[in-house]
């Protein structure tokens, strides 16, 4: 299977374990149905600072990240049935702006929606 | 003490609480330097500013917020304390529009030397709230003036007209069988295509009790009055609205929405001309008389070219020097019944009500020229700039303000595109004499 940014389908990644997925090069956080945080690799806690103890179970949208409770990333997933697009946006992983690429990813067949983060430069 | 986590004990984990702590603020907070230069911001700092900035880089808070606040560069650079408040919620429009605008407060607090916090807040919800306070309040005091002219009547629980008497013909010219089983907005004039507001009434009476509005009526007659509407509810029964009452009132002569102006900050602090919120307040009515009485109104929105340059070699102060001028040079050439407006950054806006495109084209052409010759005293020396113009006109293809500036906007993109310093516009009659600069966009129907 192809694990870049903007190849890696919904359904592979719903099928990797957490060792796996703390490999992938960019954030992947995994979402239920209604919006509890059921996956939080290890690239994203590192660039967020949070660990995934921290993170895990908590409703995202209103206790993780409110920064992303709005129509561009929040109310799509409210919105479509079928979501794979990638928006331009701006993070402020550790209180630092960054520009970031957010993959958002959800099917009818699969129960976890997901947000792929990509940082669009190393510092 | 700990609720969040247990082991909060060690450093790794009070950092990872307060970051977590930062994350869920509330409020927009940035620090930076003297420049504007982001440091740090939290996460409703970025989301705030992110619809502003173009291309996603939020590297200057006064860059990012130039487009609808520009005077915060200033404030924030002629600030002479050393430390203390640059501004205090200070309140910066983002979107025009007179329901559901955005507008955010910002604070800025210069804490030392090169270092300034910025707080920003969204206030949206406050200012729509205070808009109908003082909607009430005028009501309140336009009761104890003039009460000559009102009707008063009351509806069912769907919002239509269920009594009449004499003092609705009085107002309105319309009898009984005009207005009965009608809802409110048999008395809106023809042109207010405002069709969803009788219901609008209805549901904000609903939700606060009463409600106060303001629109264009026409009496039977034809004769056009600025009325003001109160609902309020009348009946309830078993919990349920089952009818409102309504006082119409014709107050036209109050309608000069002087004190509604006087409230808002009506200046640009750097250049003295029109600030952005104030351009748009008036630019709704003057489209909206332009087309009430079938008179021309055109608009000039210009940029001084190359103005990035201007601060990079010259300095801010100097570039400050060079949006002055213009300003100044703007004002000089234009009419008491016209307006200049700073609508952000190097961005100007010229509304000329009663002109054709070509007088527009003149005027434009005029101030080109005029700035172009003008040598502009700074500090580090005489500086030279020009200007690119672009012209607009209401017109079918351009019936609303926002056409009209979208419309200005193309033509001045394509000004800057055929070279800089010069003058386009979208022209539907010939501009004769109007200025040789701009025969190419002379072509009708374009």
């Amino acid at each position: 299977m192809n694990e870049e940014f903007e190849a890696v389908r919904i359904g592979e990644l719903a099928g990797l374990d957490a060792a796996r997925l703390d490999e992938m090069q960019f954030g992947v956080i995994g979402l239920s149905p209604d919006a509890l945080v059921t996956v939080y690799n290890a690239t994203e806690s590192k660039n967020a600072g949070l660990r995934a103890q921290r993170v895990l179970g908590k409703h995202f949208f209103e206790e993780v990240a409110p920064c992303m409770n709005n129509f561009m990333v929040a109310q799509r997933f409210e919105d479509e049935e079928v979501l794979d697009d990638i928006v331009p946006y701006v993070l402020t992983l550790r209180m630092r702006p960054t520009p970031v690429r957010l993959r958002l990813l959800k099917a009818p067949d699969c129960a976890t929606r997901f947000v792929l983060i990509e940082r669009k430069a190393a510092h | 003490m700990n609720a969040v986590n247990p082991d909060t004990n060690d450093l790794e984990s009070e950092y990872e609480a307060l970051l977590s702590f930062m994350y869920l603020s509330p409020v927009g907070i940035i620090r930076s330097d003297q420049a504007g230069l982001v440091d740090m911001m939290n996460p409703l700092a970025a989301q705030l500013l992110m619809p502003l900035v173009k291309g996603g880089a939020i590297e200057n808070v006064f860059d990012s917020l130039a487009s609808v606040a520009p005077e915060l560069r200033n404030l924030a650079a002629s600030f002479e304390g050393e430390r203390g408040a640059v501004c205090e919620n200070h309140r910066v429009f983002v979107t025009p529009a007179k329901e559901g605008a955005v507008v955010l407060a910002c604070s800025i607090i210069k804490v030392g030397e090169n270092l300034l916090m910025t707080v920003l807040t969204d206030i949206s919800r406050q200012v729509a709230a205070e808009r109908r306070a003082r909607q009430t309040e005028s009501w309140l005091a336009g009761i104890y003036t003039s009460v000559n002219d009102f009707a008063f009547f009351s509806l069912d629980a769907q919002g239509r007209i269920e009594s009449w008497n004499p003092s609705v013909e009085r107002l309105t010219g319309f009898g009984e069988t005009d207005v009965v089983g009608h809802t409110l907005s048999c008395f809106y004039a023809r042109d207010e295509h405002v069709s969803h507001r009788s219901p609008e009434h209805i549901a904000l009476t609903r939700d606060e009790g009463w409600h106060v509005e303001e629109f264009w009526c026409e009496t039977r007659s034809g004769r056009r009055y600025w009325g003001q509407v109160l609902v309020a509810v009348l009946r309830e029964e078993e919990g349920e609205i089952t009818g409102y009452s309504v006082v119409l009132r014709d107050v036209t002569e109050r309608k000069v929405s002087s004190d509604n102006l006087a409230r808002l900050l009506t200046t640009d602090h750097l250049t003295g001309v029109s600030s952005r919120a104030h351009f748009f307040e008036v630019a709704e009515s003057e489209v909206a008389r332009a087309e009430r009485h079938g008179r021309a109104l055109s608009v000039v929105m210009l940029d001084a070219d190359y103005f990035k340059r201007i601060n990079d070699t010259a300095g801010h102060q100097a570039g400050d020097e060079v949006l002055k001028r213009i300003a100044g040079e703007a004002k000089g050439l234009l009419r008491t019944s016209d307006t200049v407006a700073r609508l952000g950054g190097e961005e100007f806006i010229l509304m000329l009500p009663s002109a054709t495109a070509g007088e527009a084209l003149v005027v434009a052409e005029r101030l080109r020229v005029t700035v172009e010759r003008a040598r502009i005293e700074t500090a580090v020396g005489q500086l030279k700039a020009t200007i690119s113009l672009g012209v607009a006109t209401l017109s079918p293809a351009n019936p609303t303000l926002q056409g009209l500036l979208a419309a200005a906007d193309r033509a001045l993109y394509e000004a800057k595109r055929a070279g800089r310093n010069c003058v386009r516009g979208e022209v539907l009659e010939p501009a004769g004499e109007a200025c040789s600069a701009c025969e190419e966009a002379n072509t009708p129907g374009e």
